[in-house]
């Protein structure tokens, strides 16, 4: 099994207050991973430490490794890490551009100019995002008309188009109606074949249907990881049980 | 008490929009028995404005043009100007000294423009005649930077304010890119606040256009056709200023300087609809 990113002892802080508490995980490549766990338990801020979207925070910091690559995530120039390991996030956020600028967006930051090149890429993301048989006809139309849906596909096809290694996902359908979040979570399972992805949900029955492999937070801590099926059919940990039995929650 | 509290709204509501009828009736009123004895044509496409003249003059283009001459370029100085003082402010100043040049930036606009008028007067112009030997102190440039100055203050802190309030989720989608803070500035930010920097353009060029006093004390007054930047000119609102004092009521020159006042009237009221157009159809979209 390939091993994309490895977290050791990552611990998170916001000020004062201890976040995320000793978390060691190791995220296995070319499959779904889903963090599960009660509201502020961490699930957010363990993704956006990966990468480095809580930065800009003053009172942020964290200690513990974040190895991608081979090389701590704190090495990476910010901007390079993040073509690297892309996100998508809770509220779908197209820019006021047309759907082609969209997709196009990250390509041009990374310097493609050739026409030639762009439009394939912004095909080819669109087409893996299950977007592009709605949206052919009319990729110059601004993004703010595609329905809540079309927009997060619409995000998730930016963040493919620079061929990311790695997509974070955080809870990307509790903004969309249940057929969008269908067409969600099957663009998901079609990709993961070529890409990792970590997906932020408190939706245990997403996760059952998504994840090859499931993370459970619980108060800033990792409960419990492991295959799906080991999760939710023979849980480890009392917590885990307690918390799909809905006990808490 | 809700309801007298919603009748005290809509009587002061209604008074304003009262008033402002009133104005536009007084000033039309006002101007259209110049039409007795001067040509419509002659007062508005005249190029000689000689109101104390035997035979008298009324043709407002040579102030029409001054005017535009003065507002292009004094808003072609302020919009850039607050452009930067905005960029400067959100992202270069450490957060806690924002507030205070904010604050600070608002005062300056409170400046009564008498006193820039008396800078222009008594620092630029000298200088610009001595030190840069030009024919004239008091001209275009004098006027449109004295009229900058005052103007930017306004536009400056509304971009600020429309620029650190632009949606973060847009920003953080585009950092999530890969992009650094200024490809996410200039590729999604400034894009995104086309239509609010339009609308504050048209703003200031409203406010540009219907101060007075500065463009009386530094522009240099003659009502000839300026060829170019370095020469006097006389603009509408400063002619009422500096004739309406020595017009007897009820003559052709005081009905003349109401007509100006009535066109001034007009356009600033069309670039204040345009502006409100702009931010309008920019709001419906952002709506969806």
């Amino acid at each position: 099994m390939d091993i994309d990113l490895k977290v050791e002892d990552l611990s998170v802080y916001f000020g004062q207050k201890k976040i995320l508490d000793s978390i060691s995980i190791e995220i296995p490549s070319k499959s779904i991973v889903a963090i599960i766990g009660p509201s502020g338990c961490g699930k957010s801020t363990f993704i956006r430490t990966i990468n480095r979207m809580n930065d800009r925070f003053d009172d942020f910091y964290s200690t513990g490794n974040i190895i991608f690559k081979g090389r701590d995530a704190m090495e990476y120039p910010v901007e390079e890490l993040r073509r690297e390991i892309g996100m998508v996030f809770q509220k779908p956020n197209p820019f006021p551009k047309s759907i082609y600028e969209n997709v196009a967006f990250g390509l041009k930051i990374n310097g493609i100019k050739d026409k030639k090149i762009l439009d394939e890429k912004v095909n080819k993301s669109l087409m893996a995002a299950s977007l592009y048989e709605e949206v052919k006809d009319r990729l110059s139309t601004n993004a703010y008309k595609l329905s809540g849906g079309q927009q997060q596909r619409l995000c998730i096809a930016r963040a493919l188009a620079v061929s990311p290694k790695i997509l974070l996902l955080d809870e990307p359908t509790s903004a969309v109606d249940p057929i969008a979040t269908k067409q969600i979570e099957n663009v998901l399972k079609n990709i993961k074949k070529d890409i990792t992805i970590i997906i932020v949900t408190h939706n245990i029955q997403q996760a059952a249907r998504i994840a090859d492999y499931i993370a459970f937070f619980y108060m800033g801590r990792l409960v419990e990881f492991g295959k799906s099926e080991k999760v939710l059919n023979s849980p480890k940990e009392k917590l885990t049980e307690e918390y799909l039995t809905g006990t808490y929650g | 008490m809700k309801s007298t509290i919603d009748r005290l709204i809509s009587v002061s509501g209604l008074t304003s929009i009262a008033i402002i009828v009133a104005i536009t009736f007084f000033l039309f009123y006002n101007w259209i028995p110049l039409f007795e004895t001067v040509e419509p044509i002659g007062f508005f496409f005249g190029t000689l404005w000689y109101p104390t003249a035997v035979p008298p003059f009324y043709g407002i283009l040579p102030l029409l043009d001054a005017t535009v001459w003065i507002s292009s370029l004094a808003i072609f100085i302020t919009i850039p100007s607050a452009f930067v003082i905005a960029i400067f402010i959100t992202y270069i100043v450490p957060k806690k000294f924002r507030y205070i040049l904010k604050t600070f930036l608002e005062i300056f606009s409170s400046i009564p423009s008498v006193i820039l008028g008396l800078i222009g007067l008594s620092i630029v112009a000298p200088y610009f005649q001595n030190v840069l030997n030009m024919d004239t102190g008091q001209n275009i440039l004098n006027a449109a930077i004295m009229l900058s100055l005052i103007t930017i203050p306004m536009p400056a802190s509304m971009m600020e304010d429309f620029i650190s309030a632009f949606s973060p989720e847009q920003k953080e989608g585009s950092q999530a890119l890969g992009a650094n803070e200024f490809e996410t500035l200039t590729r999604v930010v400034i894009p995104g606040l086309k239509g609010p920097f339009a609308s504050i353009t048209m703003l200031s060029l409203g406010r540009i256009f219907g101060e007075t006093m500065i463009v009386l004390m530094v522009a240099g007054n003659a009502a000839i056709f300026p060829s170019n930047i370095f020469q006097p000119a006389r603009v509408l609102s400063s002619t009422i200023a500096a004739e309406m004092g020595e017009t007897p009521v009820g003559t052709p020159h005081f009905y003349a300087l109401f007509g100006i006042g009535a066109i001034l009237f007009v356009i600033t009221f069309l670039i204040n609809v345009a502006g409100e157009m702009i931010r309008f159809r920019y709001e419906r979209q952002m709506m969806k």
